[in-house]
């Protein structure tokens, strides 16, 4: 891909497969781009009129437009911003990343990659989490070092919507189904206190199983796999702030390449997003209205 | 002896246990490997350096302000920007 082009001389926008049913303004675009118009890019005019899918050749085709009907906007109908929701004032964005590993011949864990073309980058979802659930992660008490619970809709969110093969090829996991998750718990602890900022440690542990043939699991016999939880953060007594946020969740068998039947290790990272740009603010992958409260 | 021959079995068996945990287990040790891990890698991702936006009203106003076109990308059916 030809990053530095397409950020400097077009508006890159990304949007997602159920896009074009988004009603009014959004579905009359796509249906105007082209009638099937979909895991494609393409150069297109503001108003809809698909130019090229070859970035020269579509510049090219829009200098040759002339300048009124480039900055001319047409009426495709009403916007509905509903469809984007925002991340929770208040809360926070955490950036997930999830790959496949392999252990070489000494044992120790290498990235997983084939020839299938999802296993070449990490996995990404981004996690949201309101502004009381992330202040129930700061323990009331800065100075307690005794391990406290996480609280479980916390808990449940990471392992139902997160904990799973976002990298498995030959597609995508949806969210599991809340009794998939066979056991779920993790802790936080205050490990130090430098000034304002308190360092906490997170260590927690979930059993999963998952029922999709494509994922692993056997026709009668659903695939379980257990995953280790650790992570730290800092928080800032001062902001009321966290000003890193660190958690890995780890799993011996979690990640399975249906293509040649292996049971592979998975990771999964989560660290806290700038949350700045567009992208950065993309709803998580299997956003919905019960997502706060399921 | 007999005492010997059991505290030397039992540490034994603990070496191996503790062979085995660190193997497997997620120790505070492997914590930043494992993150590197599953980080992208240098290589990785370029498309995550175009500052794409994710809403078309936006875009579109700003094509026709800025006087450039647009580049569109829809995924197939997931999330273009969530998971890859």
């Amino acid at each position: 891909m030809k990053a530095d082009q397409i950020s400097e001389q077009f508006v890159p926008v990304a949007l997602n497969g159920d896009a074009g049913n988004q009603p009014g303004m959004v579905s009359t675009f796509f249906r105007r781009v082209a009638k099937h118009f979909a895991n494609e890019m393409a150069v297109v005019t503001p108003n809809g009129h698909l130019l090229s899918h070859d970035l020269d050749e579509g510049l090219k085709k829009w200098q040759a437009l002339p300048e009124a009907q480039r900055r001319k906007l047409d009426d495709l109908g009403k916007f509905d911003g509903s469809f984007l929701p925002a991340p929770p004032q208040g809360g926070i964005v955490l950036q997930v990343y999830s790959r496949g590993l392999i252990r070489d011949k000494q044992g120790q864990l290498q990235v997983y990659k084939t020839e299938v073309a999802r296993s070449l980058e990490a996995g990404r979802d981004h996690l949201w989490l309101t502004e009381s659930e992330a202040k129930s992660l700061v323990p009331e008490q800065f100075a307690a070092k005794s391990p406290q619970p996480v609280a479980a809709p916390i808990v449940h969110r990471i392992c139902r919507r997160y904990l799973i093969d976002l990298v498995r090829v030959g597609g995508n996991g949806g969210p599991r189904r809340p009794e998939e998750v066979l056991s779920g718990e993790m802790q936080v602890a205050v490990e130090n206190i430098a000034g304002d900022e308190v360092r906490l440690r997170f260590a927690g542990s979930t059993r999963l199983a998952t029922h999709d043939v494509g994922s692993g699991s056997q026709k009668n016999e659903a695939k379980i796999d257990d995953f280790q939880l650790l992570g730290y953060a800092t928080y800032d007594r001062n902001k009321k702030q966290f000003t890193s946020f660190n958690l890995i969740a780890y799993s011996e068998t979690g990640h399975y390449d249906e293509i040649h039947g292996k049971v592979l290790p998975l990771g999964v990272a989560f660290e806290l997003s700038p949350a700045k740009t567009a992208a950065d603010l993309a709803p998580p992958s299997s956003f919905s209205d019960s997502y706060f409260s399921d | 002896m007999f005492y010997r021959i059991i505290a030397l079995f039992v540490l034994m068996v603990s070496i191996a246990g503790l062979l085995r945990a660190d193997d497997k287990e997620l120790t505070p040790q492997k914590f930043e490997l494992l993150q590197r891990l599953i980080r992208p890698q240098q290589d990785e991702s370029q498309w995550a350096a175009v500052p794409w936006l994710i809403n078309l009203q936006d875009a579109r106003e700003r094509a026709a302000r800025e006087d450039k076109p647009l580049f569109l990308w829809r995924s197939g059916g997931g999330d273009v920007l969530g998971r890859t």
